[in-house]
């Protein structure tokens, strides 16, 4: 164990060490922020400020690449040879707008949200496309910049006056693993995942709500922790001792108090968690629902499954009922509570899939990976619903006009939530660099999503 | 019961019939043969994996001295069908219990209740094949090794004869459906006694005995190792080879795309002799093992990433064959006897005689042989061009030689960081060409090609080529660029390898001439199933590999083709005036370079394919240019890259069942 004593007698820990000695539980990981850890970067002054539309972002995750045929861009008139079965999209209540027609209640409520059909960027590697979308950075820079919850997350944490017990930055409630969400940013940007399931009898919280451990064993075991804390008392008055009962007593607040409630979907009404559907996905979006309405700036669901090189439409068949019944279920309820104007819905994934669809062995009708051209839908927070932004051309294979790339998604909605598009972060190196480019391509420019954005 | 859209039913029986009915196209397909080969005078029963193969009733293999016949046909039951059966077995539990109210259904896995289950099943109506298909789909389930890959999940049984006097090697096999004849998989014909392995063998390991060389056939599945001994003696120079890759060299679903094999070598003491993963840069690993003391020795086989699947077929070939590992030169000229010096083990001489009197321009395998037993096959390339001996380098690792245009220069780069420069006199405005034969001929070298003027200005580079037509090159790494002199004058071409290596196998051909226009055809795919009918057609696609700049049409027509066999088309287009604008674009022109034909059959017997030849036709310099186009197949590497892969014969078919007799 490494400790540096400073002048002070200040003793000055590393999280890890901490926790090795096993002087604070795993809750004590969520209020790490306030152990004084430095983060590898500092969240600079935005270079103006902008008024925020929204206060919150849930970004839908669809990990493995969507469809976009087969999603929120079809293409019945391109044959069988491309739309396979969805042949006969839903209308929805906007005029001259489709989508898949395993998806009728997300029909009914297109005014709401609007599709961005000109998706581009070109890479059909996951990871290497799931970082362009998530950053809004091409690569290649020698840097690994950070996914926009952490940014989000910076501008609007603990650094930013949030106060909340949930860290800033949730991840509903597995980390995708093939990513660093955080980049150059650090630890201090990393999101929490809860682990667990939320549509399972009792949701497990990492470091919060452990299995077979009751509220009181949580007490029981608080007081024996401080029976043995004798580090503690051989330092009266010393500062940094302050600061960690102080995260003592946040963490078992939100162990045992009303914050780490909102992970108690029981007592959501029921007839609300069957609005959601029972399924992870559903239940996560409905997580999602309570931890903005407690003020978590960024929620991130990483639902995976869609990467359907094989057996693409029964696999559809399974994911776009339950993705129907939870997306409507969200946006719906966060329209009536009078949340949608606040928190920005992103859907989408690392990109689309082949249009035309792969009969041959061994795919035997399935989609590949398609950068080329995918979709990605996005709703309040400031976006206005019922508009397409950018088309694909008629098999669904190239953009046909307007093309959207990763950084104009990104920009635009770090713009809703009041963080300068153009304000550069500082890496662990002392470089300045803009959170995302304001030009991805010069031959064919995309741009802010104006048509959809208020002024 | 949910009510179902009739629509959403509608479509969904418009898709899978239209998916049959690509397949119907294809002739079904096979993705593995195990085991994967057999020695010459023996017969060899063996599985064939693969999809669409229902009432699959013959076999085609290319050559002569092996025949197959097809014995049995298995199909997986999928959910509702094994459902089905088991909803049958419990109703007639349930109709004896009337009459024997200790009947009752059993554990159907549990052995010890076979009897009760056999009488039930008889009750049921469900025959034995029933009854293993049930238990089949019940194991495949539980069992984590047990992937379900609809593309390898039907097996046709096949007993193979294999003559005595079978020339050893590769062969195709295909099988022959009521949709047409399949693609193509490897079957080989070996010199020495095979075995096939028993599992498991992944602790107690099968044994090869001690009268080498001895094959081992093997299938990994995930996770899965194999243990094979041998006895060997003192003094031996043992080659253990592991043939996977080039048994099935493409894997659309995987990644890497191929079988990985990595072979241990231990000693009876668990002691690690050796491991290899690869062989130079194949896939494929390749030990050379000199036989230290007598001993019973441990070879393991696994792949590289502990994969596994039922297509993970492997031939473990152990003992003192011969084994070329490079030859020098590479090629010759057509009008001469060759003498190439040959680098290996267990050769019964260092030089090999290579007849290539009155062979055109192109690569012939040779082999090397040590008293009966042929060596692997190597490439040979024959071409009209003068040809000089690359002088050696000197000990600075620079070798600088004049040359006059057009030559073929046959080097080797002894020693890692050699660069081999060869000057020339060239005149302004003339065009030049120089490509690198290296790796396509089997040489490990990763060529380096630049041209620079008598003031060392560049004037041109290039590293990797691409070339369509090695199909089975995964790095494409030899070079060639082209140029137009600005001045009369003094050049250097250099030559180097990018990776700075170099020994006894980095041997290269290099070409430096003017630019040969020429082409090379593919036709897609190798085997052309038709529907029968009057006027009965079907299409396939030829692709064209354009050599030196050749941008003009290219006909197609059929060489000695029987009566009643026609093709028609537009001939291949000539390229755009306008050149791409940068590599990407130019690739994606050169995969785009093809065009469709129709091909209209007289009436044919089903399972009988007749072997076509396609020939292509071009116009260059006022000259015709013919070439036989080369049938292949386009298969997928690990989701993403595409490959041409030749066979040996292209196959028109018919579909239907053959007329019993």
């Amino acid at each position: 164990m490494s400790i540096e004593h400073d002048m002070n007698m200040t003793i000055r820990l590393s999280r890890r060490e901490a926790i090795r000695c096993g002087l604070y539980g795993a809750a004590g990981l969520l209020l790490a922020d306030h152990l004084n850890i430095p983060a590898y970067a500092e969240a600079p002054q935005p270079s103006k400020l902008i008024k925020p539309r929204a206060k919150s972002v849930i970004q839908l995750w669809m990990w493995g690449g969507p469809s976009h045929l087969d999603t929120f861009d079809p293409k019945p008139g391109a044959g069988a040879d491309f739309c396979g079965p969805f042949n006969a999209p839903a209308k929805t209540n906007v005029d001259g707008i489709l989508i898949n027609e395993l998806m009728p209640e997300l029909a009914k409520i297109a005014n709401k949200y609007s599709i961005i059909r000109g998706m581009t960027h070109g890479n059909n590697g996951h990871e290497t496309a799931a970082y362009l979308v998530q950053t809004g950075n091409k690569g290649g820079d020698g840097l690994v910049h950070p996914g926009l919850g952490a940014i989000v997350s910076l501008y609007k944490g603990y650094d930013a006056g949030y106060k909340g017990l949930i860290p800033p930055y949730v991840v509903m409630t597995q980390l995708l693993g093939r990513f660093s969400e955080a980049g150059f940013l650090g630890a201090k940007a990393q999101p929490f995942a809860t682990g667990g399931d939320p549509n399972a009898q009792r949701f497990l919280v990492e470091g919060v709500i452990a299995d077979g451990i009751t509220d009181q064993r949580q007490r029981d075991r608080r007081e024996l922790m401080h029976k043995l804390d004798t580090l503690g008392a051989h330092m009266p008055g010393s500062a940094q001792m302050a600061s960690f009962q102080q995260c003592d007593e946040a963490a078992y607040d939100l162990i045992l108090g009303d914050a780490g409630k909102v992970f108690d979907l029981s007592t959501e009404k029921p007839e609300v968690r069957d609005m959601y559907g029972h399924t992870t996905f559903g239940q996560s979006c409905l997580m999602a629902r309570r931890l903005v309405e407690r003020g978590v700036p960024f929620v991130s669901i990483n639902h995976g499954g869609w990467d359907t090189h094989k057996e693409n439409f029964p696999v559809m068949r399974r994911k776009l009922p339950e993705l129907d019944k939870a997306m409507s279920a969200l946006l719906k309820d966060l329209s009536d509570r009078g949340l949608l104007d606040s928190t920005v819905v992103w859907w989408g994934g690392e990109f689309g899939r082949t249009p035309r669809v792969m009969m041959e062995e061994p795919w035997n009708g399935g989609r590949s990976h398609w950068g080329s051209v995918f979709s990605s839908v996005v709703a309040g927070g400031g976006f206005q619903g019922g508009h397409l932004v950018g088309e694909s051309n008629a098999t669904g294979e190239e953009v046909k006009s307007r093309p959207v790339y990763p950084s104009d998604v990104v920009r635009s909605i770090c713009e809703l939530m009041g963080i300068d598009p153009d304000a550069t972060l500082t890496t662990p190196q002392g470089q300045a660099v803009a959170i995302a480019p304001s030009t991805w391509s010069d031959v064919k420019p995309g741009g802010r999503l104006s048509e959809i954005m208020p002024g | 019961m949910r009510k179902v859209s009739f629509k959403i039913v509608a479509s969904v029986l418009a898709l899978v019939a239209s998916m049959t009915f690509s397949w119907a196209q294809n002739g079904g397909h096979i993705g593995y043969v195990y085991p994967a080969g057999g020695q010459q005078g023996t017969s060899v029963t063996v599985k064939v994996g693969g999809q669409a193969l229902k009432g699959v009733f013959g076999v085609y293999m290319s050559g002569d001295g092996v025949v197959g016949t097809v014995s049995d046909y298995f199909r997986p039951l999928n959910n509702t069908q094994a459902l089905i059966l088991t909803d049958k077995l419990k109703a007639a539990a349930q109709k004896l219990q009337t009459t024997d109210p200790k009947v009752n259904l059993p554990n159907l896995d549990d052995p010890s209740k076979a009897a009760l289950i056999y009488r039930i099943a008889q009750e049921a109506g469900l025959t034995d094949k029933d009854l293993m298909a049930l238990a089949e789909y019940r194991n495949s389930r539980r069992d984590p090794k047990k992937q379900q890959n609809q593309q390898i999940e039907e097996i046709a049984t096949v007993v193979v004869n294999i003559g005595p006097d079978a020339q050893p090697g590769f062969r195709e096999l295909r099988l022959l459906t009521p949709t047409g004849v399949t693609n193509a998989i490897h079957f080989v014909v070996s010199q020495a006694t095979e075995q096939t392995e028993v599992k498991p063998n992944d602790k107690l390991p099968n044994d090869l005995g001690d009268k080498l060389p001895a094959v081992a056939n093997g299938q990994i599945l995930p996770g899965e190792v194999a243990k094979w001994t041998f006895a060997a003696h003192k003094g031996q120079h043992l080659i253990i080879d592991c043939c996977a890759r080039e048994l099935v060299p493409y894997l659309a679903d995987a990644v890497p795309g191929w079988f990985q094999a990595a072979i241990e070598l231990y000693d009876s003491k668990g002691n690690q002799i050796d491991y290899a993963d690869h062989y130079l840069f194949h896939p494929d690993p390749l030990i050379h093992f000199d036989v230290p003391a007598d001993d019973k020795y441990l070879v393991v086989v696994h792949d590289a990433l502990y994969r596994g699947r039922e297509d993970f077929v492997y031939r473990l070939t152990v003992g003192e064959m011969p084994l070329v590992s490079s030859i020098f030169p590479l090629g010759g000229s057509p009008s001469a006897h060759a003498t190439v010096k040959a680098v290996g083990w267990n050769l019964a001489s260092d030089k090999i005689s290579v007849d290539t009197s009155s062979r055109p321009n192109g690569v012939y395998p040779i082999v090397a042989t040590s008293g009966k037993i042929e060596s692997n096959p190597v490439p040979f390339a024959v071409d009209g061009l003068p040809e000089i001996v690359a002088k050696e380098a000197g000990e600075d690792g620079t070798a600088v030689e004049r040359v006059t245009l057009p030559v073929i220069v046959n080097g080797r780069i002894s020693q890692p960081r050699e660069v081999h420069t060869f000057r020339f006199l060239g005149k302004a405005g003339q065009k030049i060409v120089a490509e690198v034969y290296a790796r396509r001929l089997n040489s490990p070298m990763d060529s380096a090609l630049q041209l620079t003027d008598s003031h060392g200005k560049v004037i041109a580079f290039n590293d990797d080529a691409v070339d369509l037509g090695a199909g089975l090159v995964t790095h494409q790494a030899d070079s060639y660029l082209t140029a137009t002199l600005p001045a009369a004058g003094s050049y250097d071409l250099s030559i180097w390898d990018t990776q700075s290596k170099g020994g006894v196998d980095f041997v290269y051909r290099l070409r430096i001439s003017p630019p040969r226009p020429d082409f090379d055809l593919r036709i897609l795919p190798s085997a052309l199933n038709i529907r029968r009918g009057p006027n009965a057609s079907g299409t396939f696609t030829v692709q064209a590999i354009r050599r030196d700049g050749y941008s003009g049409p290219i006909e197609v027509r059929l060489k000695d083709a029987p009566a009643g066999f026609v093709v028609s088309g537009a001939p291949i287009p000539a390229l755009p005036d306008k050149p791409a604008a940068d590599a990407a674009s130019a690739a994606k022109a050169a995969a785009g370079d093809k065009a469709t034909f129709k091909l209209t059959v007289p009436k044919m017997q089903p399972g009988q394919p007749v072997t076509l030849v396609l020939q292509g036709k071009a116009m260059i310099g006022g000259v015709p240019v013919i070439h036989d186009a080369v049938p292949a197949d386009d298969q997928m590497q690990a989701f993403a890259y595409h490959h041409l892969v030749p066979t040996s014969a292209w196959l028109i078919d018919v579909m239907g069942s053959p007329v019993a007799k």
